[in-house]
C-alpha cells in the first residue's frame, strides 16, 4: 500500500508532510506535538492532557478557536497520550488556509490566564470522574500502570495519577510547558486533501516559517529496570464480576518485535476463531470475555491481556487457562493456515485505516514521529515477514511469568 | 456538493423487489456490505431475542459448526458488525474485495441455515448477563433506561428494557421463531460500498433475489406514533446510586420523525443550536463557562415510529439543580431573544461542514443509508435538511423554540448520589 506524499522541513525545524487526495471535498490538517504524559513532572501528572484543553482557549489574534473553525464548516479535536499530543482539523478544502492561520497563532501566541485554567481544571476533573472513577473497572489502568512501570513515566495514565495533581497546576506551569514543547521544531504537520503539495509547503512557510525554533533539550527518560519476578496486586471494588488484567513488558512501536507481538495478540484474541475465544470462552468457559493487545507505545510498552471471569471460576484456574495458551505459543509452531488467517485480517484493518483523510494525515504524522513517514508503506511487509519461529522466540523471551504484572480486580459481591 | 446524483447510490432491484444500494469506489479494493433486516426489539416480547439472534448468527448452521463459520469469516479477513436496535437488525461485513464472493456465500448460509444450538445460547447468556450487571452500575445507562420507561411505559416496545428475568426466560424456540420470521424472510435492503462489479450484483440476485427472503422485509412508514399517556412530570425523577461520584442528568420528549417534514427539520435546526455541536448554547454555558461537566449535548434519536429528543450529561456531584436551572435559562433565551445574525451564520456554516462529512467517502454514505432505509426516506433528506437550516431566520428559531419549550414537556431523570 503506497500513498504518495512529499516532505519538507522548514528552516525552524517544522516538519511538513503533504499528500494529495482529489476524491474528497474535505481537507485534513494534522498537527502533532512531540510532548505527552511521559514528559510530565511525576508530581504533576495529567498535565500534558490538561494543557491540550487550554489550547482551545484562544490566542492573541484568534479570540475563539472553535468558533472560527465552525464558521467555515470546520471540525476539530485533539487527543493526548503518553507519547504525544495531536490536534486535528477537517475543513472544506477552500478554507484550508484558515487552519494554518489558527494553528500558527496558537503555536506562538496562546492566551494563558487563570480563569481559563481554572474552568478547564474543573472540566478535566469531571472527565477524570466520568471516564475513570465513575465507570465499573474504569480505574483498573490507574493501578496496573504503576504496577508494571516502577520508574518509567508510562507508570501513570494521561489523565494523571490523581485529581490533586490536576488541581495543583499553576499558570506558571502552563507557561513553562508551552515554552518548552509547543515549538515548530517539536512538531509535525501533515495535510491531506485536494490541495497541491507546493501550495501546502507555501502555506506552511507563510504561517509557520517565521516562528523561532525552541531548541528543546533531548528527551531523557528514566529507564525501566528489567522485571525479574512476577508482580501481583489485588483490589476489591463495587463491581458485579471478577476481572483480570495482565501486562508483559515488550518493545516499542518502532521495533520489529511490535509486529510479532501484534500478530500473537491476534492469534489469541482477534475474532471468534481465535484461540482465547475457542479455548477459554467456549470450551473451558473460564472467561465470558477475554482480549489480548499490544499498547503500541513509542518507548518499550506492554503486551496486555484482560478478561472477565465467569461465575465460580477462581483466579487460579483463570490464570492457568491463560498460561496453557501462552505455553502453546511458546512451544508449538503456529501453522501456515492460522498465520495466513491472522495476516489476512491485518491486511483488511490496515487498508481501512488509510481511507479517511483525517486518518491518513494522522498516520503520516505518527510515522514521521517514529522516524520517517515513509515507514507507512512498509507496514504490510513487516507484518508479512513475521514467521512461526519469530513468534516462538519472542513469546519465550517476553510472555513469561517473571515479566508479568497481574491485577486482580475483585468483586465485593462474590 | 449535495447534488442528489452525487450522494445517491446506484439502485439495483433484485427479482423479488429487494433493493441493493451501491456506492462504488474502484480504487479501494475494499468492501463493506450490509444486510438490513426488518427485525429488532419491536418484533419480540423478550427484548433479548433480537440481540441474541443477531449475535448468534455466526455461531453455527446445519452445515457448519460455529467454529467453522468463525474460521471462514476470519480467514477471509472479514470483520463483522452485528447490530440490533428497536426497529432493525443489521449485519455488516468489512473485508478485502477479493474475498467478497466467498463471504456473500457465507452470509447467505447463515441467514438461512443457522441452528442456534443450546450450548451457544448458554455462552451468549453468560457473557451478556455479566455485561448487563455491569451496565446497571453505570449512571448513564441507568438514566437512559429509566427515561425510555418513563416516556413510553414498559409495555411499549420502545420503552421495554431488559430485566434479570429476560435472561432466565430466553428460549431457543423463541429465537428460532424470530429468526424464521425476521431473518430468513425479513430482508429489507442490502447496502454495498467499495470495489465490486456487476457479477457480484448478479450473485446477490441469485442468492437473495428469489423466493421469500423479503416476505416480512418491507418497511412501512411508522404510523403508530405512540402517545405518552402519563402527563409529563414537571419534577425530576431521582434514582439513588450512593457510590456514584458523578450524576447522570437526562431529559427527553417525543419528537417528530423526518416524514413529518414541516416539524422535523425546523426542530433539527433548533436542536443543533441548542446542544448539537461543540459551540452550542448548552455546551458553551455548562461546560466552557461553568465547568460542571466534561460534555453536554442534545440530539434527536429517530426511530421508525417516533423521534426522541434528548439532552444528556454526566455532571459534577451536587450540581444537578444548578445545571437544570441553566438549561431552563437557555430554553428561555431561545424563546424570548432572537438569535443574532452572527451566531446564525456560524450555525449554518458549521452545519454545512457536518453535511460534507456525512457524505464524504463511499463508506460514510453507506454507513448512513440504514437510517434512511429505516425511515423510508431517500437522499432528499439531506437536501431538505440543508435547505431548512440554510433558510432559517432568527424568527423561525424563536418560533420553533416557543413551540417546543413553552410547555415543559421534558421528562427529567437524575441518577446519582
Amino acid at each position: 500500500m503506497n500513498i504518495p506524499f512529499e516532505k519538507h522541513i522548514l528552516s525552524n525545524g517544522l516538519k511538513v508532510i503533504a499528500s494529495r487526495d482529489t476524491a474528497t471535498p474535505l481537507c485534513a490538517f494534522n498537527l502533532l506535538y512531540d510532548a505527552g504524559a511521559k514528559d510530565e513532572n511525576h508530581e504533576k501528572t495529567g498535565f500534558a492532557h490538561l494543557f491540550e484543553h487550554l489550547m482551545f482557549g484562544g490566542s492573541k489574534n484568534v479570540k475563539n478557536f472553535d468558533e472560527e473553525l465552525e464558521n467555515i464548516g470546520g471540525e476539530n479535536n485533539a487527543f493526548t497520550n503518553n507519547d504525544f499530543t495531536n490536534y486535528y482539523i477537517s475543513v472544506p478544502r477552500e478554507h484550508i488556509e484558515t487552519a494554518f492561520r489558527l494553528e500558527s497563532d496558537r503555536m506562538q501566541n496562546l492566551t494563558i490566564n487563570k480563569t481559563r485554567l481554572s474552568v478547564q481544571q474543573k472540566v478535566v476533573i469531571e472527565e477524570y470522574r466520568q471516564r475513570y472513577l465513575n465507570q465499573p473497572y474504569g480505574d483498573a489502568t490507574l493501578f496496573l500502570r504503576p504496577l508494571t512501570f516502577t520508574k518509567h513515566p508510562y507508570g501513570w495514565s494521561t489523565i494523571g495519577k490523581s485529581i490533586e495533581h490536576i488541581e495543583s497546576v499553576t499558570v506558571e506551569d502552563v507557561r513553562s510547558f508551552y515554552n518548552t514543547f509547543y515549538m515548530p521544531d517539536n512538531a509535525i504537520l501533515s495535510v491531506v486533501g485536494d490541495i497541491a503539495v507546493e501550495d501546502v509547503f507555501a502555506l506552511a512557510e507563510k504561517w509557520f516559517g517565521h516562528i523561532p525554533r525552541g531548541g528543546r533539550e533531548k528527551r531523557s527518560l528514566p529507564v525501566e529496570p528489567q522485571q525479574v519476578s512476577p508482580r501481583l496486586q489485588r483490589i476489591t471494588r463495587n463491581v458485579p464480576v471478577n476481572a483480570l488484567y495482565r501486562n508483559y513488558h515488550v518493545g516499542g512501536r518502532g521495533e520489529k518485535s511490535f509486529y510479532v507481538f501484534d500478530i500473537i495478540s491476534d492469534i489469541l484474541s482477534n475474532g471468534e476463531s481465535s484461540r482465547f475465544y475457542i479455548e477459554l470462552v467456549k470450551k473451558e468457559q473460564l472467561f465470558s470475555d477475554i482480549d489480548a493487545y499490544v499498547s503500541g507505545d513509542i518507548e518499550p510498552g506492554t503486551f496486555s491481556i484482560s478478561g472477565r471471569l465467569n461465575d465460580g471460576v477462581s483466579y487460579e484456574r483463570a490464570c492457568e487457562g491463560i498460561e496453557r495458551q501462552l505455553e502453546r505459543i511458546r512451544s508449538e509452531s503456529v501453522g501456515d493456515y492460522e498465520l495466513a488467517k491472522v495476516k489476512n485480517k491485518v491486511e483488511t484493518a490496515l487498508r481501512f485505516s488509510n481511507i479517511k483523510v483525517l486518518d491518513k494525515a494522522l498516520n503520516f504524522a505518527f510515522f514521521e514521529l517514529l522516524g520517517d513517514a515513509l515507514l507507512i508503506a512498509d507496514e504490510a511487509k513487516k507484518y508479512a515477514a513475521v514467521t512461526p519461529s519469530m513468534i516462538k522466540e519472542h513469546a519465550c523471551r517476553c510472555l513469561i511469568d517473571s515479566n508479568c504484572s497481574t491485577l486482580e480486580y475483585v468483586s465485593d459481591k462474590l | 456538493m449535495l447534488e442528489l446524483e452525487k450522494i445517491s447510490p446506484s439502485v439495483h432491484t433484485l427479482d423479488n423487489g429487494i433493493c441493493v444500494y451501491g456506492y462504488p469506489d474502484d480504487t479501494a479494493d475494499l468492501i463493506r456490505i450490509e444486510f438490513i433486516f426488518n427485525a429488532g426489539g419491536r418484533y419480540a416480547e423478550n427484548p433479548l431475542v433480537s440481540q441474541a439472534c443477531v449475535s448468534l448468527l455466526t455461531k453455527g448452521t446445519h452445515n457448519k459448526t460455529g467454529g467453522q463459520v468463525a474460521e471462514e469469516f476470519d480467514y477471509y479477513g472479514a470483520y463483522t458488525d452485528k447490530l440490533s436496535d428497536k426497529d432493525t437488525i443489521s449485519f455488516t461485513v468489512h473485508s478485502l474485495s477479493r474475498n467478497l464472493d466467498t463471504l456473500i456465500d457465507l452470509c447467505a448460509e447463515i441467514f438461512v441455515h443457522s441452528v442456534f444450538s443450546q450450548n451457544e445460547i448458554d455462552i451468549y447468556l453468560q457473557k451478556n448477563y455479566q455485561k448487563f450487571l455491569i451496565s446497571k452500575q453505570k449512571v448513564s445507562d441507568v438514566s437512559r433506561r429509566q427515561l425510555l420507561k418513563k416516556i413510553f411505559g414498559d409495555k411499549h416496545p420502545y420503552g421495554v428494557c431488559t430485566t434479570d428475568e429476560d435472561f432466565k426466560t430466553l428460549r431457543r424456540e423463541d429465537l428460532l421463531d424470530f429468526y424464521g420470521k425476521r431473518i430468513v424472510s425479513g430482508l429489507s435492503a442490502i447496502v454495498i460500498a467499495g470495489t465490486y462489479n456487476e457479477k457480484i450484483i448478479k450473485k446477490l440476485n441469485a442468492l437473495f433475489g428469489t423466493g421469500n427472503f423479503n416476505r416480512n422485509g418491507i418497511i412501512s412508514e411508522g404510523a403508530d406514533y405512540p402517545q405518552n399517556t402519563d402527563t409529563a412530570p414537571l419534577e425530576p425523577h431521582f434514582i439513588s446510586m450512593p457510590s456514584s461520584v458523578q450524576t447522570s442528568l437526562r431529559m427527553g420528549m417525543l419528537s417528530p420523525i423526518p416524514a413529518v417534514r414541516d416539524e422535523f427539520y425546523p426542530l433539527k435546526t433548533l436542536d443543533f443550536i441548542f446542544g448539537g455541536y461543540f459551540g452550542s448554547r448548552l455546551s458553551k454555558n455548562i461546560r466552557e463557562e461553568k465547568g460542571y461537566t466534561y460534555g453536554i449535548s442534545s440530539y434527536i434519536i429517530s426511530m421508525r415510529s417516533t423521534g426522541l429528543w434528548q439532552i444528556s450529561s454526566e455532571i459534577k456531584k451536587g450540581a444537578a439543580e444548578k445545571v437544570l436551572k441553566e438549561i431552563e435559562k437557555e430554553k428561555e433565551k431561545l424563546c424570548n431573544d432572537l438569535i443574532s445574525e452572527k451566531e446564525l451564520t456560524l450555525v449554518k456554516n458549521c452545519f454545512w461542514g457536518e453535511m460534507l462529512r456525512t457524505v464524504d467517502s463511499v463508506f460514510d454514505k453507506a454507513e448512513r443509508k440504514r437510517f434512511l432505509v429505516n425511515m423510508s426516506i431517500d437522499e432528499t433528506h439531506y437536501k431538505i435538511l440543508w435547505e431548512t437550516v440554510n433558510s432559517t431566520t432568527p424568527a423561525t428559531v424563536r418560533d420553533t423554540a416557543q413551540k417546543y419549550f413553552s410547555a415543559d414537556n421534558f421528562v427529567k431523570i437524575i441518577v446519582g448520589e
